[in-house]
């Protein structure tokens, strides 16, 4: 069978191996914590949100304030005295839903874009890959910034920032993609079978698309909690005392390089996810491109 | 006539650096339950007529110069793309040449073929629902004579032979019921014993359910013993047509005479393999017989113009030299 073989060359290859253990411990971590601090509003029991954590993320204890990192803070402290490596752990689940809705968002409106224009050409390309440059041609980082300060300081009008700057490259991929499947065979046999253009790219074109888009995808996990970090760093990101990794990094660079911790730690999750998903993306398109 | 399709005298050009006329002046019906042999060598535009009758022509740089298909009282030439949507699958289908890129490698055999059935069932405003198209699934690949239905049904293409996967785009055929089937080539990936078992599932097809079948192939002998009439077509025209006792027993024209004593089977074993001689060229043909600089009996007169489709006898021919033979 394809999967499972897929699966096991994934494995072989120890960047890729290193890229799904950093991804699948992030994600996996966020359900976990997210669900939990879910809970912890819903039955008005907040400290519910860090039974898993080595302490409060909110505590504030001023008489241990920037201790540098300790086996009692892994991290050290900040400002206020709190555990950083905590509100680390707390922001987690934050900056994982925002990559998945920021990727899914770009992906559907991608597909429903690209995959059309790449399809049926003609106006309807025309239409969409024209508001497709029209997009690209903003610097994405302003055009996502204008958004989120006009809209306002909330997780989910970064999303909708984000997804509004990432959608293009996706509409663009997904043309492509459509115009090389397209041209296959089965196509051809589809549209014979008296299928219309729309049900042929709901049932065939889709999932033909799937193994290109997949890895693409992946890397960019990473790089959209790079944004959104940004974002945050720049003082758009979920208001205070909320932790989030940019604005934890951001709020940092006051103390340093005396309590380097502060800034740098953060700074080096942010990477560390990001690397992860950019190993476990490249390996998922070697073992793709292996297959073919 | 009560035809199924009716083309009448059809030209397609494909415009790239040059014109080249790919088909010029096609015409010819087939009526419910019978097969029409397109025979002809490779570029003699049996594929193209195939995808102009479908149309399924890539344009550009394919483009209609003449001409008009009738299928099912539909003029497909003037039809809208949701017209001709609307026609195929369980009116008009076709089966290519090659079966391993016919299928989504991506799908399941049996959502393939059910595809089929969903299409049909939408058409004919007939319920549907999944488990009964399931076991509907099986009763095709049966009749096609798939063994182990069921567990080729849950199988992916590249799981299964070439043989197999084209009795798959039967079963599909078979699940759409269309009036006309066209089919281009479909035994050629196959060896003989799925050739046979092929064309037989066809042939039960085509007398069961009353379906139209242009079947092109470049095999005469198939075609001499499985089609009801033959049209021999040599640089995009038919330069013959009639049925197929006439044409493999006493054909008319120069090049299908040329084609049946090319075939290896009629000589004798230790002989030398007979061909036409020269190869095609669209560029020496304009303006004239398009046999003419390979032909055998040619003539002055075979170059000054194309000669016209003519009767002669049961079948029609195009050549000023109707019924001479090659002298061997």
């Amino acid at each position: 069978m394809r999967i499972p073989s897929g699966i096991g060359s994934l494995l072989r290859n120890p960047a890729s191996c290193v890229g799904l253990i950093i991804v699948a411990a992030f994600y996996g971590w966020s359900v976990l914590e997210g669900l939990l601090q879910v809970a912890g509003i819903a039955f008005h029991m907040s400290s519910l949100g860090w039974v898993l954590l080595p302490s409060d993320p909110f505590k504030i204890s001023l008489n241990q304030a920037l201790l540098g990192p300790s086996p009692a803070h892994l991290m050290g402290t900040d400002d206020l005295g709190r555990d950083i490596w905590s509100r680390i752990l707390y922001a987690a689940p934050v900056d994982a839903g925002v990559s998945i809705l920021v990727i899914g968002g770009g992906l559907l409106v991608g597909g429903l874009l690209g995959l059309p224009a790449g399809y049926f050409g003609g106006l309807t390309e025309e239409v969409s890959m024209r508001s497709t440059d029209l997009f690209l041609a903003f610097p994405a980082l302003i055009l996502a910034l204008v958004i989120e300060s006009t809209l306002g300081r909330e997780a989910i009008y970064a999303v909708v920032a984000l997804v509004v700057v990432w959608w293009p490259s996706y509409a663009r991929l997904f043309r492509g993609e459509a115009l090389r499947v397209k041209s296959m065979k089965f196509i051809d046999a589809a549209r014979l079978s008296g299928l219309s253009g729309f049900e042929i790219i709901r049932r065939h074109m889709v999932r033909s698309t799937v193994n290109t888009i997949v890895s693409y995808a992946t890397i960019d996990l990473g790089s959209s909690i790079l944004v959104y970090s940004v974002l945050s760093f720049l003082g758009l990101g979920v208001p205070p005392p909320a932790p989030e990794w940019g604005s934890m990094v951001s709020l940092g660079l006051e103390y340093f390089p005396q309590s380097w911790w502060y800034s740098l730690l953060p700074g080096v999750v942010i990477t560390v996810v990001v690397i992860g998903t950019a190993l476990l993306g490249d390996g998922l398109r070697d073992v793709i491109a292996g297959e073919h | 006539m009560g035809d199924v399709i009716t083309v009448s005298d059809l030209s397609v050009d494909y415009r790239a650096a040059g014109v080249v006329h790919a088909l010029r002046d096609v015409s010819f019906g087939i009526s419910p339950g019978e097969i029409l042999g397109v025979v002809g060598e490779s570029g003699s535009g049996k594929t193209t007529l195939a995808l102009a009758v479908s149309r399924l022509l890539a344009s550009p740089p394919a483009q209609y110069a003449g001409g008009q298909i009738l299928f099912d009282e539909t003029n497909m030439l003037k039809a809208s793309p949701s017209e001709i949507d609307s026609l195929r699958g369980t009116g008009m289908f076709m089966v290519f040449q090659d079966p391993m890129m016919s299928l989504n490698p991506l799908m399941k055999i049996k959502d393939q073929i059910i595809e089929g059935i969903a299409v049909r069932c939408r058409r004919r405003r007939e319920t549907f629902d999944r488990a009964t198209a399931e076991k509907e699934v099986n009763e095709h690949l049966t009749s096609v004579r798939i063994g182990d239905a069921s567990d080729v049904a849950s199988r992916y293409p590249h799981q299964l032979s070439g043989g197999q996967n084209q009795r798959i785009m039967l079963a599909i055929a078979l699940a759409e019921k269309p009036k006309l089937l066209i089919a281009d080539e479909p035994t050629t990936a196959l060896d003989v014993t799925s050739q046979a078992q092929v064309l037989n599932v066809l042939k039960v097809i085509v007398e069961e359910s009353k379906m139209a079948m242009m079947y092109i192939t470049h095999d005469l002998v198939v075609a001499g013993s499985f089609c009801n009439r033959i049209a021999v077509m040599y640089g995009g025209m038919i330069q013959e047509i009639g049925s197929a006792e006439q044409v493999m027993r006493d054909p008319k024209h120069p090049y299908s005479s040329g084609l049946i004593t090319s075939l290896p089977s009629q000589r004798k074993v230790d002989g030398p393999l007979v061909g036409i001689s020269g190869t095609f060229s669209w560029d020496e043909i304009a303006g004239i017989c398009a046999f003419a600089p390979r032909c055998p009996l040619v003539r002055d007169d075979c170059k000054k113009g194309v000669p016209a489709l003519v009767r002669v006898g049961p079948g029609q021919v195009r050549c000023i030299n109707y019924g001479e033979k090659p002298a061997e």
